[in-house]
């Protein structure tokens, strides 16, 4: 069984000691060092079992309000991808590359992806979510989790 | 008893970019349009409805207060890219509910002015920017790329559509590109999101059109000939799906419950217009419509069957590849298509012996409309 937490546990508005500011809050966690493996923070219906991330109030299959926090990856598969040519170069730098990754726990989500080589943009590869930056200034540092290959 | 619905009359602007003409203009320009093709004058419309998306508030009454104060109970409505089709649903249900005889549908778009970001008072801005801000362009990269994956579609079925539809739009007066393209240029043209190029990819642009829609009885005694009727109009909205299905569904959704409602099937369909907003949809919606098998939408396109000439012609306009795709209009464009092909006054784009159209339209944030006009 996935590991349930109640959602009051979770609040991570604030910038930490390292100064790293989530981007939003009650996404992922925890929030200690870039690179770790983060957990998203999702939701599982206890009516219907659909699995919804970001969390919601109610669930958007059976509008149920019994929905359970469940921690998601860190580890998935790769859905698709694309690249944004036009778009700046990231914070770590390399190319702005979006992709969709699927969780055994049964979610599809979006974010960016980071050090993949050309080689590694392979569809249903293993991927990890780990925290990455993606913003900076006034001394802190903005993340969120962001994929990058599972070396397998 | 519903009471059966015409569209006796439409009007469009041609599309394109006129930053400088404010949407009270062209929308003008639409409304005078359709009227005229219809025969009547603005005091006879009893109800109107205007699609538009981001042009401020009351887009409706100021559009029509150009033409005339009547005192008839005008609407706006918006549902994104399908706010000119939900605008003709409004107008559709007030004569088939018998509440008027006669109404009209007006959209009215301009892009070449930033719009109010897509749902940019209900999401954290926060979460987006977590997940990878995408342009629409984006977002079907990605479905692009998983269907090239699991069904071998190549990029070049891709490409056929755009080279298609602007052979298509290049017969069309009204369209905002008038150029045929080749397929090296479409591969050669600027990467918007890997793997589309821009000629993958609907423009913006600026535009209005316009329909007259009155009850069959009506169109009758005014002398209509022929007369087009609305079999079905039907909207949904996004039906939850798990992590595996495709956004594609809300289309199937919306198409099964428009044939049932006309009582037909695609197999009496002659032509259709649809959300082209990117290549890879026009594939994907021969399947979701019931024109190709599930995975085999690639045949129709590499055989040519949906060419104007061709068995089941798609987008006979140019669609919003090349007619193009100012928002609020795009929906009632597919109108203005339908009609003038049913009618037989084509021309160069004419379609053979075309007596029923299939009209498909998205919106973003997930509604689905879909129309069958019959002659």
């Amino acid at each position: 069984m996935p590991e349930q937490r109640s959602s009051a546990s979770v609040d991570q508005a604030e910038p930490d000691a390292a100064g790293l500011r989530p981007v939003a809050e009650g996404l992922f966690t925890p929030i200690r060092r870039l690179g770790d493996p983060v957990q998203l923070i999702a939701a599982r219906c206890d009516t219907c079992a659909a699995v919804h991330f970001p969390r919601r109030v109610l669930c958007s299959n059976c509008s149920s309000s019994a929905l359970r926090e469940l921690l998601v990856g860190p580890r998935g598969t790769l859905y698709s991808y694309t690249s944004l040519p036009d778009v700046p170069e990231e914070p770590e730098g390399g190319p702005y590359i979006v992709g969709q990754v699927v969780f055994p726990e049964g979610v599809r989500v979006q974010g960016r992806l980071r050090r993949f080589a050309l080689a590694d943009l392979a569809l249903d590869r293993p991927v990890l979510a780990v925290l990455g930056a993606i913003g900076a200034g006034d001394g802190e540092t903005t993340v969120s989790y962001v994929f990058q290959p599972e070396q397998t | 008893m519903m009471t059966d619905v015409a569209v006796i009359g439409v009007g469009m602007t041609r599309f394109g970019k006129y930053p400088a003409t404010p949407v009270t203009e062209t929308g003008r320009e639409a409304v005078l349009a359709a009227l005229a093709d219809a025969g009547i004058a603005f005091r006879d419309v009893q109800a109107a409805y205007v699609g538009a998306a981001g042009q401020g508030m009351t887009p409706g009454t100021r559009v029509l207060g150009e033409v005339g104060l009547t005192g008839i109970p005008i609407t706006t409505v918006e549902n994104a890219s399908a706010s000119g089709s939900a605008a003709f649903r409004e107008a559709y249900q007030m004569i088939a509910s018998g509440e008027c005889e006669i109404a009209l549908a007006v959209g009215v778009g301009k892009m070449s002015r930033p719009m109010g970001a897509l749902g940019a008072d209900s999401e954290g801005a926060g979460v987006i920017k977590a997940q990878g801000p995408l342009p629409p362009a984006g977002v079907f990269a990605l479905r692009a790329r998983r269907r090239m994956h699991d069904l071998g579609t190549s990029i070049d079925h891709y490409a056929q559509v755009a080279v298609k539809n602007h052979r298509h739009g290049s017969l069309n007066p009204y369209a905002q590109f008038q150029n045929v393209v080749s397929l090296e240029e479409v591969h050669a043209a600027r990467t918007v999101a890997d793997p589309l190029t821009v000629l993958h990819c609907c423009p913006t642009g600026d535009g209005a059109a316009a329909a007259v829609l009155a009850s069959r009885e009506r169109a009758e005694r005014l002398g209509v000939n022929p007369v087009i009727t609305v079999a079905a109009c039907v909207m949904r909205s996004e039906l939850y799906h798990g992590p595996g299905a495709e956004e594609a569904d809300i289309t199937s959704l919306t198409a099964r419950a428009t044939y049932e409602r006309a009582g037909i099937g695609p197999e009496d369909i002659d032509l259709v217009q649809i959300h082209d907003a990117f290549t890879v949809e026009e594939i994907e919606y021969y399947e979701s419509l019931g024109f190709a098998a599930p995975g085999e939408g690639e045949k129709l396109i590499a055989e040519g069957a949906t060419e104007i000439g061709g068995r089941i012609p798609f987008s006979t306009d140019g669609g919003l590849l090349a007619r193009g795709h100012p928002i609020g209009p795009t929906g009632l464009a597919q109108v203005w298509e339908t009609v003038t092909q049913l009618r037989g006054a084509a021309g160069q784009r004419q379609v053979e012996d075309a007596r029923v159209g299939f009209l498909h339209m998205i919106g973003a944030g997930g509604v689905c409309f879909g129309t069958i006009l019959t002659r």
